[in-house]
C-alpha cells in the first residue's frame, strides 16, 4: 500500500490553496474589499476621536486655568484686609475655596469632554 | 502627515495581499463562506485598530495569530451551539469535531468535457480540500500554516499559541489522515 509522500502532499496543497485564493468569485472579492475598508476606517476614526479629545482636553485645561485665574483676581481684593489674622484665615479659606471650585470646574469639564467625544463620534457616523 | 499616509498605505497593501488567503484559510476552517468573511473582517479590524503602529514585518504573524484566535472562538461557539441542538435533535453528531456540509458537495459537475488528466487533477484538488476541511481544528490549523503558508514550526507555535511539540504532533496527524483519505490518488502523477 503506497501513500503520497509528504513533499508531494505539501506541494499539491500549496498549489490547490493558492489556486483557490487566486480564483475567488467577484462577489467574494467585493465583500473582502468592503471588509478591508471597514477595518481601515477604524484607524482613522480612532485617530480623529483622539485628536478631538486632545483638543478638548487642551481647551478644557485652558478654560480651567482661566477660571482659576478669574477667581483669583476676583477674590484677591477680599484678602486686602488690615487685620493680619483675618487675612491668614481668609487666605486658607480662599485657597480651600479655589481648590474646591477648581475641582468642581474640572468635573464639569470632564463631563463636557465626554459630550464632545460623543458628539464627534456622532458627526463621524453621519459623515459615513 | 506623510509618514502617517505611508503607514496607512502600507497596512492597506498588506491587507490587500493577505485577505484572499485569509479567507480561504477561514473557509477551510469553518466550511462556511459567511462565517469566514466575518472572521476575516474581525481579524482585519483588530490588526488595524491595535497593531497598525507595529513594524510591518510583525503584521503577518500577528494577523495569522488574530485570525486563528477568531477561528478558535467561532469553533467554541459552534460546539456550544451544537451541544444545545443535540439535546433536542438527533440530526447533529456530537463526536467532538463537528462536520458541516462542505461547499464542495453542492458544486456543479462540469467535468464531462475535460481531458481525463485534468479531471483527475480536479478530483484530487477537491478531495484534498475536502480532506483538509474535515480534519480536527488543530490539525487543520497546523497543516494550513505549515504546508500552505510555509511557516516554520516555531512561527506556527506562536500563531497557534501552543508548544512546538504540539505543532509537530498536530501536523504529523494531519499528514497521516490526509494520506489515508487520498490513498486512491497515490499511484497517480499530478
Amino acid at each position: 500500500m503506497t501513500h503520497i509522500n509528504e513533499g508531494d502532499l505539501k506541494l499539491k496543497a500549496k498549489q490547490v490553496f493558492d489556486q483557490k485564493a487566486d480564483s475567488l468569485d467577484l462577489k467574494t472579492q467585493k465583500r473582502l474589499e468592503m471588509a478591508r475598508e471597514t477595518a481601515l476606517s477604524q484607524r482613522s476614526k480612532k485617530t480623529s476621536v483622539f485628536d478631538a479629545v486632545n483638543i478638548k482636553w487642551m481647551t478644557g485645561a485652558g478654560a480651567g486655568l482661566a477660571l482659576v485665574s478669574l477667581l483669583t483676581f476676583m477674590l484677591i481684593p477680599g484678602l486686602m484686609s488690615s487685620n493680619g489674622r483675618q487675612v491668614d484665615q481668609s487666605n486658607i479659606a480662599f485657597l480651600e475655596d479655589i481648590e474646591i471650585l477648581s475641582h468642581e470646574s474640572e468635573l464639569e469639564l470632564y463631563t463636557q469632554l465626554d459630550f464632545y467625544e460623543w458628539l464627534d463620534e456622532s458627526l463621524n457616523e453621519a459623515e459615513l | 502627515m506623510k509618514a502617517h499616509d505611508e503607514n496607512n498605505i502600507s497596512i492597506e497593501q498588506f491587507l490587500i495581499r493577505i485577505e484572499k488567503r485569509a479567507f480561504v484559510m477561514a473557509r477551510v476552517a469553518t466550511a462556511n463562506e459567511d462565517d469566514a468573511l466575518d472572521i476575516v473582517q474581525d481579524a482585519m479590524i483588530k490588526l488595524v485598530s491595535k497593531y497598525s503602529n507595529k513594524d510591518s514585518k510583525e503584521w503577518p504573524p500577528l494577523f495569522y495569530r488574530i485570525l486563528q484566535s477568531h477561528i478558535n472562538d467561532w469553533y467554541r461557539r459552534q460546539k456550544v451551539r451544537n451541544r444545545w441542538r443535540s439535546w433536542f435533535s438527533n440530526d447533529i453528531k456530537d463526536d467532538g469535531d463537528e462536520v458541516r456540509d462542505s461547499p464542495l458537495e453542492n458544486k456543479q459537475d462540469d467535468k464531462d468535457k475535460l481531458p481525463e488528466d485534468e479531471i483527475k487533477s480536479m478530483q484530487f484538488s477537491e478531495s484534498l480540500e475536502q480532506a483538509v476541511t474535515v480534519l480536527p481544528l488543530r490539525q487543520k490549523q497546523a497543516f494550513m500554516l505549515r504546508a500552505w503558508e510555509e511557516c516554520s514550526t516555531k512561527e506556527t507555535s506562536e500563531i497557534m499559541k501552543c508548544s512546538q511539540g504540539s505543532v509537530k504532533t498536530h501536523y504529523s496527524r494531519a499528514l497521516t489522515s490526509l494520506r489515508n483519505n487520498l490513498q486512491e490518488f497515490s499511484n497517480d502523477s499530478h
